[in-house]
């Protein structure tokens, strides 16, 4: 599971605004720019090229 | 055969980094433990924590809120198997940070600078993810001694493996360092010493060890982030 304490502080590495862990805490989105980010095994996976922009 | 890249490098070491016996690290940890004794309710970014080293170090003390970002992924999966660090890490590139401003008191970057393509977007956005009078402790690879043909790397099957990196001169750090709104309170070389003669006695290369003392083998910068405009609220 991932921390509480890093949570708080995630955003996104291109637009900076924070992340926000989706249901099944499988991945993290970005409100501002749509981008999805993984989790794998407990890490997320903050690489701005292995993030999937979701449609408007 | 000539360097190998970053991330083919740690992949390839990650399995066993923890299990190499390294002078460097022994050096550099005799250095700064003992500036990292009280971590008490701090909140401490590991940038390029690899394996999770230093993280696991600051999590023993109480209170510490600490957690740690690399680019290797296999070097982040055997940092996950440490209790003390599960879920305090993420993969991410540190010109990228995926860090809210000012998240941070203490910043430890320890054997990673070499590796760094943009040294100055590195440390832009380590201005930005820092509080007024946050510490950073940079350490790496004295250039002195890559010039003398030390390099960072280790053995795959007995084959010697380097890894590629740039050496980078205390000058250019500070530098760096300096125009991006941080004081540097010290950048020093450092030489091993007795205490790591055990490690060139267990690797069969005791021989070399006095030859090893004469040269800085560590560079440690320690700085301290200034005020910046942007840190105060705007009316």
């Amino acid at each position: 599971m991932i921390s509480q304490d890093l949570l708080d502080i995630l955003v996104c590495p291109l637009c900076k605004k924070p992340l926000v862990l989706k249901p099944g805490g499988e991945s993290l989105r970005c409100a501002e720019c749509r981008r999805v980010y993984p989790v794998r095994d407990d890490i997320p996976i903050l690489l701005v090229d292995e993030a999937v922009t979701e449609p408007s | 055969m000539g360097p190998v890249p970053v991330a083919e490098g740690y992949a390839r070491w990650a399995p066993f980094y923890d299990y190499t016996p390294n002078p460097l690290l022994a050096r550099e940890e005799r250095h700064l433990l003992p500036l990292l004794a009280d971590v008490h309710n701090k909140r401490i970014l590991d940038l390029a924590c690899g394996t999770g080293r230093w993280l696991e170090r600051v999590m023993d003390q109480d209170g510490a809120l600490g957690v740690g970002i690399d680019c290797s992924a296999a070097m982040l999966r055997v940092a996950r198997g440490k209790s003390a660090i599960q879920g305090r890490l993420a993969q991410a590139a540190c010109e990228r940070l995926p860090f809210r401003a000012a998240a941070f008191d203490l910043v430890m970057c320890s054997f990673a600078l070499g590796h760094i393509r943009d040294l100055g977007s590195m440390v832009a956005e380590l201005a930005r993810v820092t509080k007024r009078g946050a510490e950073v402790f940079v350490s790496d690879l004295h250039p002195e001694a890559y010039a003398r043909g030390w390099r960072v790397g280790f053995r795959d099957d007995s084959t010697p493996v380097q890894i590629e990196m740039t050496p980078r001169l205390a000058e250019e750090i500070v530098q760096t360092f300096s125009s991006n709104g941080f004081e540097c309170l010290t950048h020093l070389p450092l030489r091993l010493g007795s205490p790591e003669r055990p490690i060139f006695a267990r690797a069969g290369k005791a021989d070399c060890f006095h030859e090893a003392c004469q040269l800085p083998a560590v560079l440690v910068c320690h700085f301290r982030r200034l005020a910046q405009a942007s840190d105060e609220p705007r009316v």
